[in-house]
């Protein structure tokens, strides 16, 4: 068993006991391997159902959206980063919360694993020092080196161990942030190409919105997809409609967005656009000096400004 | 050929293509750049439709996209030079907001050079035609707009129209 999981389990009797919140909010293992469950434990009794893996892909903080219980919440990295963000949005209330900061190991692409063993339906999944295991029907077993089976944001994550936080779970190092690969600067190819690509995952797009239901920073009472008049955004999945969903959905979450990779792993049909996000990461880090979910004090970067923020994209004449 | 004389011979052949440009303007200085240019009498390409707003902040990226997914050949998004603004901040928080959306079309592929932002004075109308020559020569070498363009079936042009919305 994960030696996290005793000390999960610890930490939650404890709040719980001593009345210190009403809520633990965790993971619990799921119907199907390599996905756990989000978990909500009321009662001291209960926190035997909590576990954790590398399966714990879901981003916790979604729901604390709202939420005006006294609640601890199991957070990764990126989960203790959008938590941040919504204190400075005013998401939450800071009194209610508990953060327990848990050292992400990285969470395991399921979508991967589907792609390793062809379809296959996957029976049993365990890791055996630096490769991962997984069984399927009929005895038969596929290996592969679990870094290479991670979801390309955990890869990318630069911060896996909470940098903020009330208590923070010991006893396993967590993941070495290995050298971020800055995937925008990877073989960046042409306009045309870029194009292509980005129609093609558009094209995929079939408008179920899982991508905004997981994500903890996209609450908008009345999404701009949803408005009806005017319509902005047409609701039937066309390809120009997708595009032009997936370009806002990236643009309201411009300095926001914590790169937790949920909406990756939440869509049905593998719409992968992450590069949008990353670029305005980057253009946000290099124009305005800012990190998403770094630090609760620093200012939201659209919420401000400075005399002198580059203009090096205006149209200048004469 | 005067610019007048062509747009008499876009009128006279119109199955020739030409680029067409929508223009967000503020009301306090851009706006009345482009009404001195006209008071002036200074020259520019006809290719700019005029929508008058009351600040550069007020143009959400919504209306940018919008108006590239329904034919228009490129946008031009104009305000008051930095610290000039009439409500003293709003073109200093839209050049920060429009940045990034230039960004992001940038990493998605699209064509950059049909989305334009500039400043443009109350007191510059020569600025004012000098940048519409400059923008329609961009989007005029781009020619007529393809991606993103949104195909519309009848029920949605039906649809616009209840809205008061031209398809």
């Amino acid at each position: 068993m994960n030696p996290l999981v005793s000390q999960i389990r610890a930490a939650a009797r404890r709040l719980l006991e001593e009345e210190r919140v009403e809520l633990v909010l965790g993971f619990e293992t799921g119907p199907v391997p390599l996905r756990n469950a989000p978990c909500f434990v009321r009662s001291a009794g209960e926190t035997d159902r909590l576990t954790w893996d590398r399966s714990c892909g879901i981003n916790l903080a979604v729901f604390l959206n709202g939420n005006p219980r006294r609640i601890a919440i199991l957070a990764k990295g990126c989960d203790s980063r959008a938590i941040v963000n919504m204190l400075k949005e005013r998401r939450i209330v800071r009194e209610n919360l508990i953060i327990v900061g848990v050292p992400c190991q990285g969470m395991i692409d399921r979508a991967k694993i589907e792609r390793l063993v062809g379809g296959r339906e996957i029976e049993t999944v365990r890791i055996e020092g630096d490769s991962i295991v997984v069984a399927v029907g009929g005895g038969k077993t596929f290996q592969a080196p679990v870094e290479e089976t991670l979801r390309d944001a955990c890869r990318d994550c630069a911060a896996p161990t909470p940098v903020y936080y009330d208590l923070l779970l010991e006893g396993v190092v967590a993941r070495r942030p290995a050298a971020v690969r800055a995937i925008h600067e990877l073989a960046q190819p042409d306009r045309a190409e870029r194009w292509r690509r980005f129609e093609a995952e558009a094209a995929k797009c079939i408008r179920c919105y899982a991508c905004r239901n997981v994500c903890p920073l996209c609450y908008c009472r009345e999404c701009c997809a949803d408005q009806s008049a005017p319509r902005w955004i047409g609701a039937s999945p066309n390809p120009s409609d997708n595009a032009m969903f997936l370009l806002m959905r990236a643009l309201h979450l411009a300095g926001r967005c914590v790169d937790c990779g949920a909406c990756v792993e939440a869509c049905p049909v593998g719409v992968d656009v992450r590069h949008l996000f990353k670029r305005l990461e980057r253009e946000v880090g290099e124009r305005f000096g800012y990190v998403s979910g770094a630090d609760p004090n620093q200012k939201p970067p659209l919420a401000t400004f400075n005399m002198d923020d580059p203009e090096d994209y205006i149209t200048d004449v004469g | 050929m005067t610019e007048i004389e062509n747009r008499k011979s876009e009128i006279q052949n119109p199955t020739g293509w030409q680029p067409r440009i929508l223009a967000f303007l503020c009301n306090w200085c851009s706006y009345a750049g482009a009404d001195l240019a006209g008071i002036s009498r200074l020259q520019y390409p006809p290719n700019v439709r005029v929508i008058r707003v009351p600040c550069s902040a007020r143009v959400d990226p919504l209306f940018i996209l919008a108006a590239l997914q329904r034919g228009a050949d490129g946008v031009l998004v104009s305000g008051c030079h930095p610290g000039d603004c009439h409500y003293l901040s709003g073109n200093l928080v839209a050049r920060r907001r429009f940045a990034l959306l230039k960004a992001l079309l940038d990493e998605a592929g699209f064509e950059t050079d049909r989305v334009h932002f500039s400043w443009v004075s109350a007191a510059e109308g020569g600025r004012f035609a000098e940048l519409i020559r400059e923008v329609t020569d961009k989007v005029r070498a781009l020619g007529p707009a393809r991606q993103f363009v949104k195909q519309f079936d009848a029920g949605t042009i039906h649809e616009l129209s209840q809205q008061g919305m031209n398809a």
